[in-house]
C-alpha cells in the first residue's frame, strides 16, 4: 500500500530511505520533465533532479504541509536548480528555451494515461487559452527564470505592462485550474 | 522571497505550471544514482590542521564575545558538542559547511572551497524553523582561498535546517530571496 505524500514526508524526515525511493517513483518523471523543459539538456537535467531529490531528502524535516504539497516543493526545488544552471547561457538562448513550442508538440501517449495526465492536460490547456503575450510572459518567468524587468526588456514594453500581463495571466490560470480541480478553490 | 509586488509569482497556480512540461521518462539509472547518493553518510570533518586551528580561534573569540554567561560556566562536557554537515547543491555540490555545535550555546560553521561572489553579493546563513520560517544567522564572504567561518551565537534547538543563500551585500536581506546553495538538517 503506497503512502500518502504526508506520510512519505514524515518518513523522509525520519531518515527512511524507502520513502525517498517512493518519492522518486511518484514524482521522478515529473521532476525530470520540468528540468528538461527548462534546460533542454538531459545531462544537466539529471543533475538538477538529483540535487532536488537530495535537497528534499536532507531538508525533509523542514517540510510544512500547510504551506504546500510535497509535489509542489519538489517541483519548485528542481525548477530552481535548473534555472540556477541556466546561468552562463545568453539571454537569447534562455529566451529561446523558455518559449520553445513544447506545449504544442505534446500528444497523448501511454505515459499520459498515468495518474496526473488530466492535470497536465489541464495546465497545458489553460496556458493555451491565454493570449500570446500573457503566455509568453508566464513561460519566460516560469521556465526561463526571467524577472519582470527582464521580460519587459525582452518584449520591448514598459514594466507596468508586464506586471499587468502576469497578473491577468495568473488570474485566468487560477480560475481555469480551480474549475478543473487542479488547484484548490 | 522575492518582493510580492515586484514578482507576483508563487502559490498553487504558479506551482502547477511545472505540470505543463512534456512528460519525459528519466534515464533508468538516475533512480539508483539518487538513492546511492542519499545512502552515503554525510562527509565528516576532513579539515586541514589550519582550519581546525581557525575553528578553535573563532570559538575562543566567540566565547569572549558572548560574555560572562559563557565564561563563568564550566567547559561543556564533550557529549554536549555535536558535529554535522550542511551540503552544497547544484554548482555548489562540492562545497560543505562543517558545523561544530555546543548545544544550547553556539555553533561554528566552517566552509571551504566557496566560490568567490560577484561584487556586491554576500553569502547569508539562515536558520529555518520546522514551520519554514527563516531567521538570519549572519552574512559572510570567503577569503581568497574560499574559506570562511561563521559563529552563530544562539541555540539551534528550535531550528530544523541550516542553509546558505547568495544575497545582496553588504548586510544581506531580512528573508531569503534565493534558493539555498548549501543546506542541511540540524540534528535533534
Amino acid at each position: 500500500v503506497s503512502r500518502t505524500d504526508a506520510e512519505v514526508a514524515a518518513a523522509l524526515a525520519a531518515g527512511d530511505q524507502s520513502a525517498l525511493a517512493e518519492l522518486y517513483d511518484r514524482y521522478g518523471g515529473l521532476a525530470y520533465s520540468v528540468a528538461l523543459r527548462v534546460l533542454d539538456d538531459p545531462g544537466r537535467a539529471e543533475d538538477a533532479v538529483q540535487d532536488a531529490f537530495l535537497g528534499v531528502w536532507r531538508g525533509a524535516s523542514g517540510f510544512d504541509a500547510t504551506r504546500g504539497s510535497l509535489r509542489s516543493w519538489l517541483v519548485a526545488s528542481v525548477r530552481n536548480r535548473a534555472i540556477d544552471m541556466l546561468r552562463g547561457r545568453s539571454l537569447h538562448e534562455r529566451r529561446e528555451l523558455a518559449l520553445r513550442p513544447d506545449l504544442e508538440s505534446v500528444q497523448s501517449g501511454p505515459e499520459d494515461e498515468a495518474a496526473g495526465a488530466q492535470e497536465r492536460a489541464a495546465v497545458r490547456d489553460a496556458l493555451g487559452e491565454l493570449p500570446d503575450e500573457q503566455r509568453e510572459a508566464v513561460l519566460l518567468a516560469y521556465f526561463g527564470g526571467f524577472t519582470q524587468p527582464e521580460i519587459a526588456e525582452i518584449a520591448g514594453v514598459p514594466l507596468s505592462t508586464v506586471k499587468g500581463r502576469m497578473r491577468l495571466a495568473m488570474e485566468k490560470l487560477a480560475t481555469y485550474l480551480k474549475a478543473r480541480g487542479v488547484v484548490d478553490a | 522571497m522575492p518582493d510580492p509586488e515586484e514578482e507576483p509569482m508563487g502559490g498553487p497556480t504558479w506551482d502547477a505550471l511545472g505540470l505543463s512540461a512534456r512528460p519525459v521518462e528519466p534515464p533508468p539509472e538516475l533512480r539508483g544514482r539518487i538513492l546511492a547518493a542519499a545512502a552515503r553518510p554525510p562527509s565528516r570533518f576532513r579539515l586541514p590542521l589550519a582550519a581546525v586551528a581557525a575553528i578553535a580561534v573563532v570559538a575562543l573569540l566567540a566565547g569572549a564575545l558572548i560574555g560572562n554567561a559563557l565564561r563563568s560556566s564550566p567547559p561543556p562536557p564533550s557529549a554536549q558538542v555535536t558535529y554535522f554537515t550542511i551540503a552544497g547543491q547544484g554548482t555548489y555540490l562540492n562545497v560543505n559547511g562543517d558545523v561544530t555545535y555546543v548545544k544550547g550555546k553556539l555553533a561554528v560553521v566552517q566552509f571551504a572551497d566557496l566560490p568567490v561572489l560577484e561584487q556586491g553579493k554576500v553569502y547569508e546563513l539562515w536558520l529555518i524553523t520546522p514551520g519554514r520560517h527563516a531567521d538570519q544567522a549572519g552574512v559572510f564572504t570567503p577569503d581568497p582561498n574560499g574559506d570562511a567561518q561563521v559563529v552563530v551565537k544562539r541555540s539551534l534547538s528550535s531550528y530544523a535546517v541550516m542553509a546558505v543563500t547568495i544575497e545582496q551585500g553588504p548586510s544581506g536581506v531580512s528573508e531569503p530571496t534565493q534558493a539555498p546553495v548549501i543546506s542541511g538538517s540540524i540534528p535533534a
